[in-house]
């Protein structure tokens, strides 16, 4: 993902429910993705946006309409390496482990 | 699973008990290893909390048989989600369907309605709680915008026939509230199986959750633009605007949600999933069987409803003849460590249906982990008090 190319794409979602929601839908796809806060220059909005590999923009959009999850806005921008990735656990969540899951697979993929 | 073996709890209508032990485990990780509010900020723990109450939507909405989870609004409780729905919907000038059965999470807020100009109909149901669809047929109006009732009743576990009502209300265009506080859980049961446009639930009851967890699924026939919010205020999103959102589910979700709760609400229906609604329901049943039965062959005992365990929820409430329903269910604890619930359960319409208003009735309820012993004990207990009250 963003170890592999810093061009990313930021899918605007409405709440964070559309976040979580958007956010397994893709992972139950196989496209790896991230939830991060939306950044101050694209919306004034304090939650959080998906972020994809550019390369996964139209096939992650075409996911996350048929999951029904509302889209405010689309941005390509260049993002930074994570720092840190993955999330920690909640022991109570499936959506949580998937998500672990999918962000320890993509430390593992080769930058 | 014997949590306090001096006691036989059977109040499990009001709340189930003792829960499974991964709810307890699941709130206290919650607590302990995320924490933070859900929806209301970008770092990782804002997240995962985000990720706990989805994933409660998950949980319900497979649970009830929803293909989107955001379609399933979370509430404090089934009164809070009755309330919305009810006051959401109903407008002066229109006109609501509902049974003499009906719990005050639903005749209170009607009857508040009703002083602002919404009229009601309340369908009589037989002494034995059963709803007879003709007659609902009957009460619809060109004027009726819906029809709410429960799907079984919290005094003498009646189920009532949703379905039928429900091609009544698809026959006449009017939504179908269900009030499924009792039995979403205790039998199997799906929002397009009952045929029900909107169906409040509780997360404490049989879905073995904690209290402060219930909520509304909203089927696709409403139309979310007619039904007014109870409240507004934050919800993490759309957070530059000073106007209410209008999707689902913030539109009904102000303010932080309970998502300790919700992550033991996730825990219990999973715990419930995996032993299987219908393996859960048919013990219940085989055991209110053995209830009545041995209710039914004491002297002196009225046992009301059904008298059918195939035709109830595991809730059977009784009369002791000269002895005072309060004062049964002192002794019942007192004596013999016995946890029921008496009086008027917050049914004053359904006890007059049965003909216990305004004394009420001794009620015993049955769950998951209640064992055939308990039974047994129980019937002994009224027996007991039932042979005393008559020396």
């Amino acid at each position: 993902m963003t170890t592999r190319s810093s061009l990313c794409t930021l899918f605007l979602v409405p709440s964070a429910n559309h976040a979580v929601k958007g956010e397994q839908a893709l992972l139950r796809n196989g496209i790896p993705c991230r939830l991060i806060p939306v950044p101050r220059h694209l919306s004034s909005q304090c939650g959080v946006c998906l972020e994809v590999d550019q390369t996964e923009r139209t096939r992650a959009e075409e996911v996350l309409r048929a999951a029904g999850t509302l889209i405010d806005g689309t941005h390509d921008v260049q993002m930074p390496p994570p720092r840190v990735t993955g999330a920690t656990i909640s022991p109570t969540d499936e959506g949580a482990r998937a998500a672990r899951k999918g962000a320890a697979d993509d430390d593992a993929a080769p930058s | 699973m014997v949590i306090r073996p001096d006691l036989i709890y059977l109040d499990n209508a009001a709340t189930t008990w003792p829960k499974p032990p991964q709810v307890a485990a699941a709130m206290t990780a919650f607590l302990a290893e995320v924490g933070a509010n859900p929806g209301r900020s970008g770092h990782r723990l804002s997240v995962e909390a985000s990720r706990v109450v989805y994933g409660a939507r998950e949980a319900v909405a497979a649970l009830v048989g929803v293909s989107d989870p955001l379609r399933v609004v979370f509430c404090a409780n089934a009164t809070e989600a009755l309330n919305l729905a009810l006051g959401g919907l109903l407008e002066p000038g229109r006109h609501v369907v509902t049974t003499s059965m009906e719990h005050n999470s639903v005749m209170r807020p009607l009857r508040a309605l009703e002083a602002e100009g919404v009229s009601v109909t309340v369908v009589p149901c037989s002494p034995e709680g059963v709803l007879d669809p003709a007659a609902v047929a009957q009460a619809v109006r060109p004027e009726t915008a819906m029809i709410v009732m429960n799907h079984a009743s919290n005094v003498v576990g009646t189920l009532l026939p949703v379905s039928e009502v429900s091609a009544i209300a698809r026959e006449h265009g009017v939504l179908l509230l269900v009030d499924g506080a009792q039995s979403v859980g205790s039998v199997p049961i799906t929002l397009d199986g009952l045929g029900a446009d909107l169906l409040a639930f509780t997360g404490h009851k049989s879905l073995y959750g904690s209290t402060g967890t219930g909520g509304l699924v909203i089927g696709d026939r409403v139309d979310i633009d007619r039904l007014r919010p109870l409240t507004r205020g934050g919800t993490g999103s759309r957070s530059e605007s000073e106007l209410h959102p209008e999707f689902l589910p913030d539109k009904y979700e102000s303010g932080t949600p309970n998502a300790v709760g919700l992550a033991g609400l996730t825990a219990g229906v999973r715990w419930l999933l995996e032993h299987g609604v219908e393996e859960v329901s048919d013990r219940e049943r085989r055991l209110t069987g053995a209830l009545l039965a041995g209710l039914r062959r004491i002297a002196g005992v009225t046992v009301y409803g059904p008298l059918d365990a195939r035709r109830q929820l595991p809730t059977v409430s009784f009369t002791i003849e000269g002895l005072e329903p309060g004062h049964a269910g002192r002794r019942l604890d007192e004596e013999f460590g016995i946890l029921a619930r008496v009086g008027l359960h917050c049914s004053p319409a359904a006890h007059r249906t049965i003909g216990t208003y305004p004394v009420g009735s001794v009620r015993f309820s049955l769950g998951a982990f209640t064992t055939e012993q308990d039974v047994a004990l129980a019937v002994e207990a009224v027996a007991t008090l039932a042979r005393e009250s008559r020396e």
